[in-house]
């Protein structure tokens, strides 16, 4: 499993130029706003004291005080952002078939990259729809009891206690049944890249594999979970302790973030590998 | 030798019990206040039927100059009757709930069985209402007295009644497993006091919902006989216990100078104890919220210390808090004499000090209510407000100035900002006036009437220093406790202490502040609405005469004309400090008497104006905008390019997540 872990990695960063692809359409979207953003705050509070607050730390008053007077000018810019989501989630789509079907045919070209996502867009949008739908139902089935209940549950137990172990023992679950049909949807994409099949049979050949492989594979998206989880935990602690709170800082700050993102985008391509390697046996790919 | 086992016990079981009730004195030396209605009531609680049948000794006496023939009675319990009560017809919603959801035998009421004089004659009553017209309100009970009353004449009455208790609404009731919470519980004397034209009337507005206590001091000796099981807090001191033969216990509760008896059983409270300087503190807390009991301990000796420090001593040698279970929560978060509930969840995180905050809230009320208990129904920001600024002050001096409240991952945030929040995110900051009475309230009144007198208390803090600030409030608490102030005393006692100090410092006009804040809409909003920089050129045009007349070019001579604007957004007009940076580093400071919509500052010299800075220690902490307070001519945008960067970054990790999941 260490094996396939650290090949993975090592395949990972091997597809560098196509993440670069997908950081800068992110980094491209993601300016749209932080541009507005940037132009809000200079014309509303670019010339005030307040923003000397806000350098060293958060600052309440001066915080809440800008979002009162100026909220109008902020709430268009998130609510561009939920249809920015909406249609980078179909964008996402296509992106995904490229880079996805370059590190399954192990194409490293900008070119191959291209023309995977065109040629299984169409496939992935009904994958992912298909999947979107069971993400949805599944949400429904253990968010919707839980937390409607909980009126009765004050009612029914003799404290909150157990209601708060079960709402903390959902997250659990509900990550379990995320990661099943996450692999469910990664196996049924390369069903359909390796082996040429339509998308019945995808999902098909898909579900097989997740259930033969479930545990294997989910420990494998453990590891990459807990080097994530270990990134974003150095990056809040350099946050705490150095700050973005001088010229400097804030440069070397916007490097790390920027990164950190393009290292989570190679990131994706080496669960897409690991999972691979696990179904195929294959290790020294 | 049997005689003398039994001796020997007896003497045991008297020093035990002694020993076990010695934690608090009940009884003053002298009376504080002047206990014109005392109390003696037996009950005993039904907890299968959620009823108390109980009996009651109201010794009242008539401190007016009117000779009376009625007595009222607050029978607040009644507005959980039906829906058709005054109360349940002004409310929308209580604490979200559901009300026509409610089953049959979860609507309470309180009923008298019996009610003679002291000369054992029955006394006919009836239920009026001095508030509205709704005949099916039943919160107020007149009773027709046989014999005129006299003034400083004391009646006696003695009644029996009967009381069921709802599922917990409105602080009050019970919940599953036997929690309970008496709250309105037995017909309470009317307060017979003077109006604001001097004349004396009953006070007895019927229960609302945005209305809480008004009522005379007195004693109250209260027994109450449950069932073994439950373990007991009350307002009072608790003097004894007595066992009786069929599984019940007896105990007896005495208070002293107490405007109002609340009291609470539950079998599953863990009782934590402590001790701060003279008082006992008795907190109950279910065993699930146990890890943070000490939390809320430490919260209210905080409390004791800051009131002993800046306002005046807590008199009462004993203290009970409520932590209710969360089936009970409904009941939580409120105030009564020497008695606080509070509410917490299992789990509660420690960075998160809202349950201390609350817990000071309604410690504070026993200074702010229950000594000096002031009319809450007519003028509610004399106690809310004035407990939401000392909870601000009480937070920010033990918890820390800037993360007071919350500080979660580095975003924190101090009770009074978070407090002055409350009022400046109004969509309308003119919504509503601070002093009416609460059925008068157009909404909310808790960003009103708790939140803007506390940012105005604030405000005055600031101005006047800490120090002028405590002398007066220290004078107000002498002055009115186990008293019923009104607005105009506190103006009188802050006109004492503040107005020759406000003058001189500032030329400030106090009443006009306070009859500003209070008793208008207007609000306060400071702005730096214009910064320019002129070159001035040496004389320049046409000089000479006849034919040697010559145009003459203006020079630059390095000096500059500094053109400043301050605005005021609002109306209120408030004397304000503004401070100008110059470049070569000199500063200064001007004082514009905030009357009009603005005010031009001009100044001429080789250094322009770099920086303007209104308010700049932020005394006036009402302004609702501080942010356009200062301009700087030049600024450095280090922190607009923070937070851009954050945001971008965040929209990036947004878009991964979509991606990640198609």
């Amino acid at each position: 499993m260490i094996k396939i872990f650290i090949k993975s990695i090592k395949n990972g960063f091997r597809f560098k130029m196509i993440g670069l692809i997908i950081y800068t359409v992110q980094l491209l979207l993601a300016l749209t706003l932080g541009i507005q953003i940037y132009q809000v705050m200079d014309a509303s509070i670019g010339n005030s004291a307040g923003l000397s607050n806000l350098l060293e730390q958060f600052n309440y008053t001066t915080f809440n005080d800008f979002l009162n007077v100026h909220g109008a000018s902020i709430s268009p810019i998130f609510g561009q952002l939920r249809y920015l989501l909406l249609v980078y989630a179909v964008f996402s789509i296509f992106l995904n078939a490229g880079s996805l079907g370059c590190i399954i045919l192990n194409e490293n070209s900008w070119s191959s990259f291209w023309s995977n996502a065109a040629r299984y867009f169409f496939a992935f949008s009904k994958i992912a729809l298909f999947f979107l739908i069971i993400f949805f139902f599944i949400s429904a089935l253990i968010w919707i009891p839980i937390l409607s209940s909980f009126e009765a549950a004050m009612e029914y137990f003799y404290t909150e206690k157990p209601y708060v172990w079960i709402l903390i023992l959902a997250f659990p679950l509900y990550f379990l049944l995320l990661s099943f049909i996450f692999l469910w949807s990664v196996h049924s994409r390369i069903s359909i890249i390796r082996e040429d099949l339509n998308v019945i049979f995808g999902l098909k050949n898909g579900l097989f594999k997740t259930k033969k492989y479930f545990w294997k594979s989910l420990l494998v998206l453990f590891m990459f979970a807990l080097v994530m989880f270990f990134g974003t935990f150095i990056y809040l602690w350099a946050n705490k302790t150095v700050g973005m709170v001088s010229g400097w800082t804030i440069l070397i700050f916007i490097l790390l973030q920027q990164a950190i993102i393009y290292l989570r985008i190679l990131w994706r391509f080496m669960i897409y590998k690991s999972i691979d390697n696990i179904s195929e046996g294959n290790h020294e790919n | 030798m049997r005689l003398a086992l039994n001796i020997l016990f007896l003497t045991v079981g008297i020093l035990f019990q002694i020993e076990s009730f010695a934690q608090c004195d009940p009884y003053f030396k002298n009376p504080h206040s002047i206990r014109n209605a005392n109390y003696e009531i037996n009950l005993q609680l039904d907890h299968e039927k959620k009823k108390i049948l109980a009996t009651e000794q109201l010794i009242w006496i008539n401190t007016s100059p009117d000779t009376l023939n009625e007595m009222r009675f607050y029978m607040y319990l009644n507005s959980f009757k039906n829906m058709e009560s005054t109360f349940m017809k002004s409310a929308n919603n209580i604490f979200g709930q559901d009300i026509t959801k409610r089953t049959s035998d979860t609507w309470g009421w309180i009923d008298i069985t019996k009610l003679i004089d002291s000369n054992g004659s029955s006394l006919e009553y009836r239920y009026i209402q001095p508030s509205d017209d709704n005949t099916e309100d039943q919160s107020i009970l007149s009773v027709a007295l046989k014999e005129e009353l006299l003034p400083n004449d004391t009646l006696i009455l003695n009644m029996n009644f009967e009381a069921k208790m709802p599922k917990t609404i409105a602080r009050m009731g019970y919940a599953k497993d036997d929690f309970f919470m008496f709250v309105h519980w037995f017909p309470q004397a009317c307060p017979y006091v003077t109006k604001a034209d001097g004349t004396w009337a009953w006070n007895s507005h019927q229960a609302h919902r945005r209305t809480e206590f008004f009522a005379d001091f007195g004693n109250y000796d209260v027994k109450i006989t449950t069932d073994k099981k439950f373990i007991l807090g009350a307002s009072g001191c608790l003097v004894s216990q007595i066992e009786n033969s069929d599984n019940t216990i007896t105990s007896h509760y005495h208070g002293e100078d107490l405007i109002d008896f609340a009291w609470t059983a539950y079998p599953s409270y863990e009782v934590m104890e402590d001790q701060w300087k003279h008082v006992y503190i008795r907190l109950l807390i279910p065993g699930e919220h146990c890890t943070h009991g000490q939390r809320l301990i430490q919260a209210v000796k905080n409390s004791l210390e800051y009131f002993e420090k800046h306002v005046g001593e807590y008199p009462y040698t004993y203290l009970t808090m409520v932590d209710p279970p969360m089936k009970g929560l409904r009941s939580g978060f409120m105030e009564y004499p020497t008695f606080i509930t509070g509410g917490s969840f299992y789990a509660w995180p420690s960075n998160i000090r809202s349950i201390e905050s609350l817990m000071i809230h309604e410690f504070s009320h026993q200074y702010f209510m229950g000594m000096v208990a002031s009319n809450e129904k007519e003028e509610a920001w004399l106690d809310e407000g004035f407990v939401t600024f000392y909870e601000d002050c009480i937070m920010e001096e033990y918890y820390g100035k800037d993360q007071s409240l919350f500080n979660i991952c580095g975003y924190a945030a101090n009770n009074s900002s978070f407090t002055r929040n409350e009022y400046t995110s109004l969509d309308n900051l003119s919504l509503d006036i601070i002093n009416q009475p609460g059925w008068k309230s157009k909404g909310d009144t808790k960003p009103i009437v708790y939140a803007k007198t506390a940012t105005m208390l604030q405000t005055l803090k600031r101005l006047a220093g800490e120090e002028a600030f405590d002398k007066m409030m220290k004078n107000y608490f002498n002055r009115w406790k186990f008293k019923h102030p009104k607005s105009q005393d506190f103006y009188a006692v802050a006109n004492e202490y503040l107005t020759d100090l406000l003058e001189s410092k500032y030329g400030m006009d106090l009443n006009s502040f306070l009859d500003q804040s209070l008793n208008t809409t207007r609000y306060c909003d400071f702005k730096v609405g214009q910064l320019r920089h002129i070159p001035i050129k040496s004389k320049h045009g046409w000089f000479g005469n006849q034919d040697k007349i010559k145009y003459q070019e203006g020079k630059k001579t390095g000096h500059f004309l500094s053109k400043v604007r301050i605005e005021q957004l609002g109306t209120f007009e408030i004397p304000v400090e503004i401070e100008f940076y110059l470049d070569n580093g000199n500063v200064i400071k001007e004082i514009w008497n905030g009357k009009g919509r603005s005010k031009d500052f001009v100044f001429e010299g080789p250094s322009k104006v770099k920086s303007v800075h209104i308010d700049p220690e932020q005394k006036i902490f009402i302004d609702v905008d501080l942010n356009n307070n200062s301009y700087f001519s030049n600024p450095i945008d280090l922190s607009i390019k923070k937070y851009s960067a954050k945001a971008i970054y965040w929209f990036q990790n947004a878009l991964q997540t979509v991606g990640f999941l198609f």
